[in-house]
């Protein structure tokens, strides 16, 4: 019989580097989820990530035990690598860091549908796109 | 790390717009951000709400579109111990039973010994698989040959090398980078009544003399691999090494890397997706 799922967390922290500060302690240590067994489980399965921040989805079930998965960096982080910026913008109207095509919005939107929940891909690259404004890149043509 | 304060900023917005703020708010100083529905949370120390208040201001103002965000203070007493209401005894190998110090629990075979242990914030409570592939493979050891001294590197709450102690070893040592981890390990010697047993130290594995007759690390990979030199220098003559804190496609691979070192495989354990080797090194080296 499946188990019963008591609650559904959704983190992005640096692949390979968890520990039990915020905000990996607060948000699993409110479950009963035993932080430091998170963290080396997380951090064994993304040694090889480079520190890159990663989505991970955990699902903690009623006797406290979980499972996680991990998905593709978010859009915002792979528009910061198609940009070729170090940091998003903090004025993103006023100050412009950067640009990204449209094909690479395409792509990014690609790879993230299945986390974004459409099979739709205007309607992901229209996500993407208005991460990319959000932050101060310009999509161009 | 156990006073200190945080405080917790929520933003809201839209799903493309969040999008955006959760890497703003790492780029800002934040370890990572938890995601909800319309909503994306991080946490700061408290000296940092000021300029962060602004920086908020300022992007929203600029930005043009809905984003209104909250700050609390983060109950830190509240998560960091919420796990311990299902830290239950158990029984982890052969010999040896794991309970919380809270806990007034004696197992139901006497012959069992019990290991009351807190790991605080350190690793190491034995409900990981890790840590009973380990405490099985050590209760092997030491139930073959009782009276071997025990080294355990990354040692974390002490869990291991008391845990030898308590299945036979004369004495154990253990050794991690991470102070609190020591001074855990201590606090646990203590309370299983084995102080005198057990030396600790912090530091790199680097700096520890031996040979042991049995050597156990549960790390990760990285470590370990890196670790092999050293590692193999500290396992004597005849010796046995225990590695865990691996997953089982790692062991192969782990295998290979100590053999390089003149270890080779004695045996392998899994539970679940990790696993654990158990390494000789020959009697005339």
């Amino acid at each position: 019989m499946a188990k019963k799922v008591a609650a559904l967390i959704k983190l992005q922290i640096p692949a390979g580097q968890a520990n039990p500060s915020p905000p990996v302690g607060p948000a699993l240590g409110q479950h009963g989820v035993n932080i430091m067994e998170f963290c080396k489980a997380f951090n064994a399965k993304t040694k090889d990530g480079n520190g890159i921040i990663t989505p991970v989805e955990i699902t903690v079930y009623a006797d406290r035990s979980f499972t996680f998965v991990t998905k593709t960096p978010p859009a915002a982080v792979l528009l910061k690598i198609a940009a070729g910026i170090d940091k998003g913008s903090g004025e993103p109207n006023k100050n412009k860091v950067g640009k990204v095509s449209r094909d690479q919005v395409r792509q990014i939107a690609e790879q993230k549908m299945p986390d974004l929940n459409t099979t739709d891909v205007e309607a992901a690259m229209r996500t993407v796109e208005g991460a990319a404004r959000s932050m101060g890149l310009d999509v161009v043509d | 790390m156990g006073d200190e304060r945080w405080v917790r900023l929520e933003v809201r917005a839209g799903r493309d717009v969040l999008e955006a703020v959760g890497l703003l708010l790492v780029e800002w100083g934040a370890a990572g951000t938890v995601h909800g529905p319309g909503r994306v949370e991080a946490y700061y120390p408290p000296d940092r709400l000021e300029s962060l208040e602004a920086r908020l201001g300022r992007y929203a103002a600029d930005l043009g579109e809905p984003v209104s965000w909250t700050w609390s203070e983060a109950d830190a007493a509240g998560w960091r111990d919420r796990w311990k209401a299902f830290f239950r005894p158990a029984r982890v190998s052969g010999r040896l039973a794991v309970c919380p110090p809270w806990e007034a629990w004696t197992p139901p075979n006497p012959d069992v010994r019990v290991l009351r242990i807190d790991p605080g914030q350190a690793f190491g409570t034995g409900t990981h698989e890790t840590t009973r592939l380990c405490l099985a493979a050590l209760d092997d050891l030491l139930g073959e040959a009782p009276g071997q001294p025990v080294l355990d590197v990354g040692c974390g709450s002490g869990i291991l090398s008391i845990g030898a102690v308590l299945l036979g070893a004369p004495w154990a040592a253990a050794v991690d980078v991470d102070p609190v981890a020591v001074r855990t390990a201590r606090d646990n010697a203590r309370r299983n009544g084995v102080a005198g047993r057990l030396q600790t130290w912090c530091g790199d594995a680097r700096s520890v003399r031996g040979p042991f007759p049995v050597v156990v690390a549960n790390i990760l990979y990285p470590v370990l691999a890196g670790l092999a030199p050293v590692l193999a220098r500290l396992t004597g003559p005849g010796g046995s090494l225990v590695l865990s804190g691996l997953l089982r496609e790692e062991l192969d691979g782990i295998v290979r890397i100590y053999g390089e070192q003149g270890l080779s495989e004695r045996g392998r354990r899994a539970r679940g997706e990790w696993g654990a080797v158990v390494l000789a090194r020959s009697a005339r080296a």
